[in-house]
């Protein structure tokens, strides 16, 4: 379990220009949940996500992987290990010249026998389905593939967690697809905890859990459902709803009998079947 | 008749091992004052293809006219034509070099030596054009900036040029909701009260689709569909889903009661259109069931 404890963090500490970033957040990410986290540029997304490795440590409060103390120096390796990172550029996280010793990269790093190494590698490839591009450079993949390379990398060194910070962003459609329905798999199949940044609110209403940041704060957070029902704060924060919630919305309140809390084209088909 | 590809060919690595063939055989023909969206899978050509649009590219076969010149002959001012065509790269705010707001929309019309009080007043223009305050934003740095402010900031450094015509390579990329829809609706304005023709291209359909009065569809090097986005919805969604590109939710919930055997416009675009189709349906049919009155 992740659990976030009054979390603050101030950019330039007792530097004139200094800005408040993340305000006395708490948070607890189970093991296995997919939590999403939206919020518009510079509420502090992407802040919050470099405290879940170490990346940054808080002004105040605490934050425990797993019972370890992101503050505790001895144990930023360890936490690092289980917390995999992925951000958003694909050319800027990939490193090696064949994608298999791209995600042995880390591995090496940590020292496991060749045995192991070829196993994990073999393994990684497998979850994300590339195992037919192991030889590959990287630089000639697609940014869809390049992505699901780096997930690679961070599964290989056993994460249980895994942070992506807008790994869609840079995509189109079709790698969108095949990230998302990667990650999918991971947090069903493998039970690894995902914790997902996305400006795409199609992509959180596919999570367990959204949690909405605004100036560094909690706005809001539950099940996606709850949360994309709440037009009119959504908006305040600039924030979009998704369409389909947004039709079903409308439509309800011109009285048919259409739930609000419709997230999915495939239930608005199945609504709308009834009356026309 | 503003620009005109004939035939046009282009490919990379030309006689080398990794030759990729980009464009094949493209024909098109862009008026003055259209507002076009270019949309395709990434790696379909978009790109290389608005890189000929001011001579950036030349063709390996084929022809460019830009306001009927043939810009690849020997001996074309293509200074001139970039000003003419003003092409904004993907993430434009990482070409921004200046110390202040000012002196960067004004490196352009430095360029074309203007007077200063030329320059100012076209500074002034450009960056009333993308709705930032001159007096607020000229003597601050660009960097101290938000993400979509630098994206305008650059913006307005084409715009000082005074193009007749503007390209965006994926406008809107990385920002949040209120940033993408304010760079739009500049966009649609800067159509709409300077007549400047406007290319928008993006790999996002929900996005362009909206605003355009024209789509251009690329799949691998070449133009599959040309026309107005409901009529490219209602007709060729299965193409649109064929080459990777997704349509709006919306779209596809038409699509799929449609595919029901439901008796309905797919051609939607918005939400509105969605919900004035559907509200029109359910009166149409005999199954009122639960429609309040009035």
């Amino acid at each position: 379990m992740i659990k976030i404890k009054n979390l603050g963090y101030i950019y330039h500490l007792h530097k004139k220009n200094q800005v408040k970033a993340l305000d006395n957040i708490s948070l607890e990410i189970k093991r296995g949940d997919f939590v999403s986290i939206i919020g518009s540029n510079g509420s502090g997304k992407s802040t919050l996500a470099k405290h879940l490795n170490c990346l940054l440590l808080p002004t105040s409060g605490n934050i425990w992987v797993n019972g370890m103390n992101t503050k505790d120096k001895d144990k930023v390796w360890a936490i690092r290990q289980k917390v995999g990172m992925v951000f958003q550029n694909p050319d800027n996280q990939l490193v090696a010249t064949t994608v298999e010793d791209d995600i042995a990269f880390g591995l090496e790093n940590i020292g496991v026998s060749e045995r192991v190494m070829k196993e994990r590698v073999h393994w990684a490839l497998q979850v994300v389905e590339m195992e037919e591009y192991k030889n590959s450079e990287p630089h000639l993949l697609s940014g869809g593939q390049k992505q699901k390379v780096a997930i690679a990398g961070a599964i290989a060194m056993h994460s249980s967690y895994l942070v992506l910070d807008e790994p869609t962003a840079m995509l189109d459609p079709h790698g969108r697809r095949e990230v998302m329905d990667t990650i999918k798999k991971l947090n069903k199949e493998e039970n690894i905890t995902i914790i997902y940044i996305t400006h795409l609110m199609e992509e959180a209403a596919e999570s367990n859990r959204v949690v909405v940041l605004d100036k560094g704060k909690i706005a809001l957070m539950g099940r996606p459902e709850k949360v994309f029902t709440q037009v009119e704060t959504l908006k305040k924060l600039k924030l979009d709803i998704p369409q389909i919630t947004e039709l079903a919305l409308r439509l309800n309140q011109k009285g048919l009998d259409i739930s609000p809390h419709t997230l999915k084209v495939e239930e608005m088909v199945d609504h709308l079947c009834l009356y026309v | 008749m503003f620009i005109c590809l004939e035939n046009v060919n282009f490919t990379y690595n030309l006689h080398m091992p990794f030759e990729t063939k980009a464009l094949k055989d493209i024909s098109l023909n862009i008026n003055e004052g259209e507002f076009i969206g270019l949309i395709g899978h990434t790696g379909c050509g978009k790109t290389t293809l608005i890189q000929h649009f001011n001579g950036l590219l030349e063709p390996t076969s084929g022809k460019v006219y830009v306001e009927g010149l043939d810009i690849n002959e020997r001996g074309v001012n293509l200074r001139l034509i970039r000003q003419k065509v003003g092409l904004v790269f993907q993430y434009p705010e990482n070409q921004l070099f200046e110390e202040t707001i000012f002196q960067e929309v004004a490196f352009g019309p430095k360029k074309l030596s203007l007077s200063e009080d030329k320059i100012e007043k076209r500074v002034r223009e450009a960056l009333k054009m993308v709705d930032l305050d001159y007096n607020l934003y000229a003597e601050r740095s660009p960097f101290s900036l938000s993400g979509g402010e630098m994206r305008r900031v650059a913006l307005a450094s084409i715009l000082s040029i005074r193009p007749k015509m503007l390209v965006l390579d994926e406008p809107t990329a990385n920002l949040d909701p209120q940033g993408r829809n304010k760079i739009l609706s500049e966009m649609k304005a800067i159509h709409d009260n300077f007549g400047i023709t406007v290319i928008l291209v993006s790999h996002n359909m929900e996005i362009i689709a909206e605003i355009v009065d024209r789509l251009l569809v690329m799949h691998r090097g070449e133009i599959i569909l040309d026309g107005p986005p409901r009529e490219i919805f209602e007709k060729y969604a299965d193409d649109l889903i064929k080459v990777g590109l997704g349509l709006p939710q919306v779209t596809r919930c038409m699509h799929e009661l449609r595919a029901k055997g439901k008796e309905i416009y797919t051609g939607v675009l918005t939400v509105e259109d969605a919900e004035k189709e559907i509200l029109d349906r359910v009166r149409k049919s005999n199954k009122q069931l639960k429609i309040k009155k009035g």
